[in-house]
Order: structure tokens, then C-alpha cells, then sequence
């Protein structure tokens, strides 16, 4: 039997747990992460330098980490892992990988996407100074090099991650100065009892109640109106749920309203995506067990939809075992049927999260004109709105065309929400209608000094 | 003053670089971004007049993080790790002679 | 669905749209249909060098009265499209190629078009940007560059406001014609009558024609382009290569756009797709005579469906078969300058049957 070429992007829960089922099932397949660790986001593994035990590190959930890792581990010993490599481009069946010195191509007879999620952010006068950093980024600093994003750190938005991360910094001694919701108070009430059915919505509801009597500040309501400083973060401005200006002293601003899928890659090899209304997220098409409308693309975790690691993991193991079965060889897991009611039960609770964070859609859509969206090229709502105004158009990619928003490096992951709702409100459309940046190769970017293609 | 703030495992050993000149003692296992914002308060400078940026996203995302090297390479700053030796400049834009 | 109409185009284009909008000034009725969205092929995606210099000598006149209708854009279509006369420079890399500049600029000099050669020192002198590798080039001054992706949008905008009907996301399935004129139908199920058919259908100017029995041999390719992050602004010119295998030009953002080699592409399904290690290839090209692409970062790459002709010269002028068919298509990746004149000399073939400027050289029939 020809031995069955298989690259799984992605080194994170889904992606670790497909790894673990494929190895099992004998095939060998290479995995592939563009992060220096494995573990995804959430249980992203320190450097080897670091000491700091998992419990310090990971708190609650040090021990799914401590799994995760080793999974890793057994993984590493038995296939090709490579780290700190991006796959920047996919053509019918070859991967392009780009390792930091020099891009190499992979050809592969099937493949599982597995890669992840990252924050979505609402933009506000002064978000690009030095000092305001992502929910993500907040705990990429505090897991894997140690260190708080400030002194005296306010958290922003609306996530089940923004207490989460904030408690996180307050156990490891950082100055919490404040949490700042844009959720109602009657919206998080009307959730909760439906988060207290779960052991995830008890800890976090705890969590809050801790933060709350060590002193944190928490408001909820709020409308951020900027944020305020000459070269970096001073403070930020914002309207309480009773409409008063309040302003706090900060030397940094977290911000984070949710997650977004990275689905580029699956966009760029051809799969169809589709807008799932519910979640208002696009996704890619799968047919609930992992499978895409390409025959040999395979989709599991927050890459597609985000629900969280423990659904992550699940769907990691279920689309390996579709790939298997696809390939006529034995397969053997716990009862589909069981799992699959597993990842219903998870989505429960993802949908009572959401209920209690919900995407402040108003918020991004009525940003100023002055304000910028687009970090990468400098672009302001109000030049997305007159490029949408002239043309008569609103799809997003042809108001990218006219006026440059998402053309920048990130292609658009950063700004791509804010100017979907900007244009859906403009237009008095759908967020459907309005569509997604196309992907482009290379979905990030290559100095051309190491643009050298090897196998 | 600096924009992040170590509060752990500092006991690792000690990686020379330079940023602008000026000689810094980083930790091995630091990244880059790390580095220049235990040290300061800029990783560039937005090529359109935006003034000092200092990343964001800190996971490889936002890719407004991209520094370049005494020697003229680039890369992006949280996701390259601190070597000896390395040498930056924040002053710039993502390319050379630029004030 | 019923239409009944003067002028039906199909094809939004540069060709069609700023042909709608001529037509519609000498007071014909006129209806575009495109199966996508206006721009959306080679007006869109070609790498926006607005150029006279290194065409076939027939392109020279229609060049020279399109580069006066560039000027002309913002009173014509209310905006300018980001249109600089920056200079085009044509490098050789050998003394071959030197020659073969030498031997245009003769050429440009009968059609009263200003070359001015350079030599290995002043060309470096004045490019300092230029490596070493290059041995001379030929500058042409009144050459340029523009945002082709704003160009076709807003000559359609221009057409609209001057009464024409544009209908995007609508294809032409198939156009008929008899003595009473054109039946012409869309997949939205529309049915349109029209005394006119005009073929600016670019790629599918082959398939068109071929509806009414004029074969022609057309090839698809997909010119490879990309572009970088911005850098400092250092290349004011629009640079290609005697031969024209790559190019580049540095918008005044700062952008390198960049292009060589072709992608691939499936016609009938409109998908086109760059190839990154094409794109590779031609970033190496351009790190050997431009020296300071090597601090750039590539950050996107693309392409689109476009339509050559066996002798790389469009297809511009009356059908040979059937009376009141213009065709205008199959730009061979070099039509984009071109567009403007285009659109009134297919206003002018509609309305007189002939046209003043020398397109014998076009003719559907020439193969």
C-alpha cells in the first residue's frame, strides 16, 4: 500500500488529536504550526527556557495543557513535527511552507486544516498606539514569555477570555486596573443561568465574583470612546451603562470582542465557505464529520466555527477518522453517535457564552469616520464609507479595490469585521451580502530576501 | 519606561542584542518583540505617518510587528526568538533609510 | 425580461464601458451586460502601466490618441484614477536588447513619439535604484501609470450617469441575429432586442464571434503578479524589460507591484489562479536589476483571465459576416492604456461604420 501523504496544519488541540489518531491508525502524517510551540493558542507550550510549572502557568486547566503536551510529545517522537513553519500558499495538492529563512513545498494526498482562531477586535480613536494589545496577545505574553502587557492593564470588550485573562494576570501579580464590558448587565443576567448549568460557566462566574472582591473594578454597558496618549496608552475614555464620561488611568488596553476562524488556507485551496448566521461567522462547508467540499481538505477545531478546545479536540479525532474511513482503513472511535452528541452538548454552552459576550455589532458598525479600521494601510470608516458611497457597491472585496482596506499584510484579518459591519449598516444590507476578503497567497507575508523555493 | 513588564521566570540566561545602538541584556527564550518592550515603548513606525506601533496581536496576525536588522533582514518580532548579538532599529518603517 | 435597445455590449471592460458612455453622448440607447462586476478580468488585474512605448507600430496611433484621452479623465470620468506620467523605462540586459530599443525608438520617432536612449552611465547616473546588470534603456517620458482597478469602475459610473444601463452578475449566453437585428439572452433569463451587438468580451471575444460563425484563435493566459509591503519611495518610473518577461512599478504608497509568467486559469468557470513559485521567479529577476527589492516582503499575489491573439495585436473593428457587429477584444495583456481609445472608436464604428483612425491592422479577419 503506498503510504498515504498527509500534512496536518495546525498543532493545536484539533490538530494534536488528529495527529495522535492518525499515528494510531498507522499512517504518518507531518504537522505543521507556524508557532515556535505546540498547543494552539490557549495551551500554547512555553518555550523550552521557561520554568514555570503548568499550574502557575495554565491554572484551571493546567491539566488539559499538561495533556496536550504530551501528546505533543509522542507525536514529535513519531512523525515529522515542524514548528515555526507557515503554510503560506496551497495549489490543488501542494502546500507551500515558509520556515523563516527560506519557503519550501510539500506535495500531500490529503490534508486537515486545523488552524485556529484569532481575536476579533473593534477599533476606537488611539487603538494603534503603543500599549493596546489583543486578548490573545495578552495571554501569549503572560504564558510563553513571562510577562504582562503593562503595568497597569485595563481589559476590554465583550469575551468569556477578558475575566478569564484578567484573573490570570492578577494571580501572576500584575495591576489589573479595571474590566470594561460592552455587555448589559440585564444581557449577562439573562445568560447566566444557563452558564451555571455548566462546570465552565460555575468557574467562570467565580472567577468574576474573585476579581470583583479583590477590588477590580468591573463595568458593564460601557461605549469605549477612545483611548488617550501621546506616544503610548495613558488612558482610556469611555461612557458607563449610565452614559457618563469616566476616564482611567492605564498604561495598556487588552481588547477583545471574540474570535474569528482562519479559514484563509481552506478559502485558498478552493473549499466553499458559507455564512452561518447563527454564530454570523463564515465557515467552511463540512459535512459535520470534517469533510470539505474538496475531497482531500479536512476541517477541525476553531478554524472552523469557534467553540473552544474541548470541541476542537473532538473534531480533531473525528475528521482523522473520516480520513480514514475515506481511505477504506479500519477505524475505531468511541461511538460517532456519543461524540457527536459530546460536541452538541459543547455547543450549548458556546451558545450561552455567546448569549453573555455577545458581539457588540452597533459598536463597529457606527464607528466614527475619523477612525482608523485598517492598521496595515492607514484607512479610516469614513473612507470606507465614501468608497462604498461613490460606487453604489458594497461587497467587500470590491470596496477593498476602491479604497484599499485589507490590502495591507494582515489581509484583512484585523479589519475585516469592523468594515463587514461598517458596510452591511451603510448599505442597510447583510453581513452575507457584504461577504469576506478572498484569500490570497501568501495569506502571510514572505521578505522577498527569503523568498527561495526549496522542497 | 517600557511597555511590557516581566513578573516571571527571569532566572534564564542572558542573550546580548542591540536595539538602536544601545547594548541590552534580553533572556534566552525571549522573543524579539519581548525584548525591544521590556526595553522600550517601540517596535516601528507606522509607514504612513501613524506614528510609533508596538504590535498587537502578539501571535503573528496583525504582522504589525515587522523590525528590521542592522544588516538589513526583517522579520517578525513575536515570533522570532532573540539571538546573540542581534542587532535592530525601531526608527523605521518596515524598510531602510526612513526617519 | 424584455430589453429593447440600441447598442447591447457585452463585456465590462475598460472597452465596453467607456464605449457604453461614448455611445451614449451621440444619443444611442445603449445596455452593457457583464457576467461578473465591471473591471472584473484584464482591466482590473493587469499591472496598470499606462504605456506607449514597446508596442506593435499599428498600436502607436490608437496609443497616441489614448494617451490624450488619460489626460483628459477627470472632466471625462470625475477622477484622474491615480494617473501619473511618470516615465516608462525599457531595460536591456543585453546588447540584443539594446538594440531592439534602438530600433523602436526609431520607429516611435515616425510617430512623433519622444524616446530617449540611455546608455549604461546614464542610465545609473540617473536610476541610481539600478543594479549593475543592466546594460542600457529606453526612456519614454510620456508614459506612465494608473490604479487599474479604478479605471473601469469609473467609466462605468460615468456611462451610468450618462444613461446607459450597466447589468453586472449577468452573462450573455447567446446572441442571434437576423434581418431585424440582434436577439441576445442572459442567464438571468432576459431577452434583449438591439440593432447593435458590440463584442468587448475580452477572454470570450472568441466564443462571441464564434456565435456568429467568425473563428478566430484566442489564448487564455493569466498574467502572475504581486505586491509588497509598502517601503520608501525610491522608483518614480515605470520599469519593464526589453522582451517584457517582468515589471515593476512602486506606487506612491510605496507598494512594489510586480509581475512575470503567467498563472492558470479555467475559462469556463471565470477562476483564475497565480502560482506562488512563479511569482518567485520573477521576484529574483527583478532582486538582480533592482537591487532594493531584496528588503521588500511579498505580501499578496494575483491574476485574471485575459485574451491573446496569435500575432499579440487585438481584434478591433466591424465583424466581416454580419453588419452591426463591432468587435473589440483580445487585448494580449496590453490593452490597458489602451482603453479609452477604444471606447470611442467603438462609438464611432457603431455610428458611422468606420472609424478615423487606422484599425485595418485589427480586423477579425486578418489570420
Amino acid at each position: 500500500m503506498k503510504a498515504e501523504r498527509v500534512i496536518i496544519v495546525g498543532a493545536g488541540p484539533a490538530g494534536l488529536s488528529a495527529a495522535l489518531k492518525l499515528i494510531r491508525s498507522g499512517i504518518r502524517p507531518t504537522l505543521v504550526d507556524e508557532a515556535a510551540e505546540s498547543g494552539g493558542q490557549i495551551f500554547r507550550r512555553q518555550p523550552k527556557e521557561f520554568k514555570r510549572s503548568p499550574q502557575v502557568v495554565y491554572g484551571f486547566d493546567a491539566k488539559s495543557a499538561i495533556e496536550e503536551h504530551r501528546k505533543f510529545d509522542e507525536i514529535a517522537k513519531n512523525i515529522d513535527t515542524r514548528l515555526g513553519t507557515m503554510v503560506c500558499g496551497i495549489e490543488n495538492q501542494r502546500l507551500y511552507l515558509f520556515n523563516g529563512a527560506e519557503v519550501n513545498f510539500l506535495d500531500f494526498d490529503r490534508l486537515i486544516l486545523a488552524t485556529g482562531a484569532f481575536d476579533t477586535v473593534i477599533p476606537l480613536p488611539g487603538w494603534t498606539l503603543p500599549g493596546v494589545f489583543t486578548l490573545g496577545g495578552a495571554q501569549v505574553s503572560l504564558k510563553t514569555q513571562g510577562c504582562a502587557v503593562g503595568r497597569r492593564i485595563v481589559f476590554l470588550g465583550a469575551s468569556p477570555l477578558l475575566p478569564y485573562t484578567a484573573f490570570q494576570y492578577c494571580m501572576a501579580g500584575a495591576e489589573v486596573g479595571g474590566i470594561l464590558e460592552t455587555t448589559s448587565l440585564s444581557s449577562k443576567l439573562a445568560a447566566l443561568p444557563e452558564m451555571l448549568k455548566h462546570s465552565k460557566g460555575r468557574k467562570g462566574v467565580s472567577m468574576v465574583a474573585k476579581l470583583v472582591l479583590k477590588g477590580i473594578p468591573l463595568r458593564l454597558g460601557v461605549k469605549p470612546l477612545r483611548i488617550e496618549g501621546n506616544k503610548s496608552v495613558k488612558s482610556i475614555v469611555f461612557l458607563d451603562s449610565r452614559g457618563r464620561e469616566n476616564c482611567w488611568d492605564c498604561d495598556a488596553v487588552i481588547m477583545g470582542y471574540g474570535f474569528k476562524s482562519e479559514n484563509q488556507l481552506a478559502d485558498l485551496a478552493g473549499c466553499h465557505l458559507y455564512f452561518e448566521a447563527q454564530t454570523n461567522e463564515w465557515r467552511v462547508e463540512n459535512d459535520g464529520e470534517g469533510r470539505t467540499s474538496l475531497p482531500y481538505v479536512y476541517v477541525a477545531g476553531d478554524g472552523n466555527g469557534v467553540k473552544g478546545w474541548e470541541s476542537a479536540r473532538i473534531e480533531g479525532e473525528l475528521a482523522a477518522n473520516s480520513l480514514l474511513k475515506d481511505l477504506n482503513l479500519v477505524s475505531k472511535m468511541s461511538e460517532e453517535i456519543e461524540v457527536k452528541n459530546k460536541l452538541k452538548k459543547l455547543s450549548f454552552f458556546r451558545k450561552a457564552l455567546d448569549r453573555a459576550f455577545p458581539y457588540p455589532h452597533h459598536l463597529a458598525a457606527e464607528i466614527e469616520d475619523s477612525t482608523i479600521v485598517c492598521r496595515c494601510e492607514l484607512i479610516s470608516a469614513g473612507e470606507i464609507r465614501q468608497a462604498s458611497k461613490v460606487s453604489g457597491e458594497f461587497e467587500i472585496n470590491r470596496i477593498k479595490s476602491f479604497c484599499r482596506v485589507g490590502m495591507g499584510r494582515c489581509q484583512g484579518r484585523i479589519c475585516g469585521s469592523t468594515t463587514a459591519e461598517i458596510l452591511r449598516l451603510l448599505q442597510g444590507t447583510s453581513l452575507e451580502a457584504v461577504g469576506h476578503f478572498r484569500a490570497q497567497s501568501p495569506v502571510k507575508p514572505i521578505p522577498t530576501q527569503n523568498f527561495r523555493i526549496f522542497e | 519606561m517600557s511597555l511590557l513588564k516581566r513578573i516571571a521566570d527571569t532566572d534564564r540566561p542572558k542573550v546580548t542584542i542591540f536595539i538602536d545602538g544601545v547594548e541590552i541584556q534580553a533572556l534566552l527564550g525571549d522573543t524579539v518583540l519581548t525584548a525591544i518592550l521590556l526595553h522600550g515603548k517601540r517596535v516601528r513606525v507606522s509607514e504612513f505617518g501613524d506614528g510609533p506601533r508596538a504590535g498587537f496581536c502578539l501571535m503573528g496576525v496583525c504582522q504589525d510587528c515587522w523590525v528590521r536588522s542592522h544588516n538589513g533582514k526583517i522579520f517578525q518580532a513575536c515570533t522570532t526568538p532573540v539571538e546573540e548579538g542581534m542587532s535592530l532599529v525601531t526608527t523605521i518603517g518596515n524598510s531602510s533609510n526612513e526617519s | 425580461m424584455k430589453l429593447n435597445i440600441d447598442v447591447a455590449i457585452i463585456g465590462g471592460g475598460t472597452a465596453g464601458v467607456a464605449g457604453a458612455l461614448d455611445l451614449r453622448k451621440q444619443g444611442l440607447t445603449v445596455a452593457v451586460f457583464e457576467r461578473h462586476k465591471i473591471g472584473s478580468q484584464a482591466s482590473g488585474v493587469n499591472y496598470g502601466g499606462v504605456r506607449q512605448q514597446g508596442r506593435n507600430s499599428d498600436e502607436l496611433p490608437l496609443s497616441k490618441r489614448s494617451r490624450e484621452i488619460w489626460e483628459q479623465l477627470p472632466n471625462l470620468i470625475g477622477s484622474n484614477c491615480d494617473f501619473e506620467s511618470t516615465g516608462h523605462l525599457k531595460l536591456a540586459r543585453s546588447e540584443k536588447e539594446m538594440e531592439d530599443l534602438e530600433q523602436f525608438s526609431k520607429l516611435a520617432a515616425k510617430h512623433k513619439l519622444e524616446i530617449e536612449l540611455l546608455d549604461h552611465r546614464s542610465l545609473r547616473d540617473r536610476f541610481p535604484v539600478l543594479g549593475e546588470s543592466v546594460i542600457g534603456a529606453s526612456y519614454c517620458p510620456s508614459d506612465g501609470k494608473a490604479n487599474p482597478r479604478l479605471v473601469a469602475p469609473a467609466f462605468g459610473r460615468a456611462a451610468i450617469k450618462a444613461g446607459a444601463l450597466i447589468f453586472e452578475k449577468e452573462g450573455v449566453t447567446n446572441a442571434l441575429h437576423s434581418s431585424t437585428g440582434f436577439v441576445i439572452e442572459t442567464d438571468k433569463g432576459r431577452k434583449v432586442y438591439s440593432r447593435v451587438l458590440v463584442n468587448s468580451s475580452g477572454a470570450w471575444g472568441d466564443t462571441v464571434a464564434g456565435w456568429f460563425d467568425e473563428h478566430v484563435v484566442l489564448e487564455v493566459k493569466n498574467p502572475n503578479m504581486f505586491v509588497t509591503a509598502p517601503m520608501p519611495y525610491r522608483l518614480k518610473v515605470n520599469i519593464g524589460v526589453s522582451g517584457a518577461d517582468f515589471y515593476v512599478r512602486q506606487t506612491d504608497r510605496g507598494n512594489l507591484i510586480c509581475g512575470g509568467g503567467f498563472g492558470i486559469s479555467d475559462r469556463q468557470a471565470s477562476l483564475s489562479r497565480p502560482k506562488l513559485d512563479v511569482a518567485q521567479e520573477t521576484s529574483a529577476r527583478l532582486i538582480d536589476i533592482i537591487p532594493f527589492v531584496s528588503e521588500s516582503m511579498v505580501i499578496r499575489t494575483w491574476t485574471g483571465i485575459e485574451g491573446f491573439m496569435p500575432d499579440s495585436i487585438p481584434v478591433i473593428g466591424m465583424s466581416e459576416k454580419i453588419p452591426e457587429l463591432v468587435h473589440a477584444f483580445g487585448f494580449s495583456g496590453h490593452g490597458f492604456q489602451l482603453g479609452p481609445v477604444v471606447g470611442e472608436i467603438i462609438s464611432e464604428l457603431v455610428t458611422k461604420g468606420s472609424c478615423s483612425l487606422p484599425i485595418k491592422p485589427f480586423n477579425i479577419n486578418r489570420f
